[in-house]
């Protein structure tokens, strides 16, 4: 037998920690693409310098570098 | 330039050219880099390393207001960036410093939270220091195979674990077209890791614990990534007192 009020439950507490975990997980991706970008920046290889034009514009919107 | 750095407060983006800023939120950190170093406004100044520029831009950009004041205050960071600008050892090393921090110091940190992943975090803990393109690239199958086992338990602890094997399937894909080149097989390494981690653990992590359980984490990892900036930039200093 399903307890339906149970499961009911169960996702709306889940529903509510949504916010909470995308937030911090949001934080924690800042060191992370910060530290992919410098380390495809140092690259000599235009193909690889570009990836990391790509995730800096991508995510920031910064405008693309002269 | 005049400027008080104790007063200053980085904004997020790209901003308007202005001859006298206020420093209220109207520029990034390397924009005030440039001012200071009395350079055409710009967030890439020509005195600053490109790669702890790259670095700061999108850690500027993606930080609250509060985390970006505590953690880059500009009377701390601004005068070590002027003049940061390395030969090309130098930035080839900082790069391999980021790279390096990301494999063996921010992977295993998310990995951590879910015991499953265990034993990832510490084999690529248990990894020699990433310094060059060959302990890149022999880090880049313990990477991928990292990857993958986060994938799969995020996908799993979401009810989708159907579609880990796919997942798997995408990761191995990535390996081959990563075999290519040399460097664009390092570059795939760490774009494998750009903005995945985090977000595979928390959804991993999170079946039975609240976001909050995923703060310790991030401040840890805040704390250490300004460990991996000023190692970053002191490599460079270190160069150059040595060529004095």
């Amino acid at each position: 037998v399903i307890d339906i009020a149970a499961l009911v439950a169960e996702v709306e507490r889940l529903q509510q920690m949504q916010p909470k975990r995308d937030y911090y997980a949001s934080l924690g991706a800042a060191q992370e693409r910060a530290a992919v970008v410098a380390f495809l920046r140092g690259s000599d290889d235009d193909l690889v310098a570009d990836y990391g034009d790509d995730i800096e514009r991508g995510e920031h919107r910064r405008e693309e570098k002269v | 330039m005049n400027m008080d750095l104790s007063t200053v407060s980085f904004g997020v983006g790209q901003h308007p050219r202005t001859d006298a800023p206020t420093g209220d939120r109207d520029l990034c950190i390397m924009e005030a880099v440039a001012y200071i170093a009395g350079e055409p406004w710009s967030d890439s100044p020509d005195c600053a390393s490109p790669v702890v520029s790259a670095f700061l831009r999108s850690w500027n950009d993606d930080l609250s207001d509060a985390d970006r004041d505590r953690l880059l205050p500009a009377a701390v960071w601004v005068p070590r960036l002027v003049g940061s600008r390395g030969d090309p050892a130098t930035e080839e090393r900082r790069a391999y410093l980021a790279l390096d921090w990301l494999i063996r110091v921010h992977t295993p940190a998310w990995f951590d939270l879910v015991p499953s992943l265990a034993s990832h975090a510490e084999a690529l803990r248990a990894l020699p220091e990433v310094v060059d393109l060959a302990s890149a690239v022999a880090s880049k199958d313990l990477v991928y195979a990292a990857e993958a086992a986060a994938l799969a338990a995020a996908w799993a602890a979401a009810g989708h674990a159907a579609r880990a094997a796919a997942g798997h399937a995408a990761w191995a894909a990535a390996g081959d077209a990563a075999r290519a080149a040399a460097w664009a097989a390092a570059g795939d390494a760490a774009r494998a890791v750009a903005g995945a981690v985090a977000g595979y653990v928390a959804l991993a992590a999170a079946s039975d614990a609240a976001g909050y359980a995923l703060c310790p984490t991030v401040e840890t990892l805040q704390a250490s990534a300004l460990d991996l900036l000023d190692l970053m930039l002191a490599c460079g200093e270190h160069r150059r007192e040595e060529t004095k």
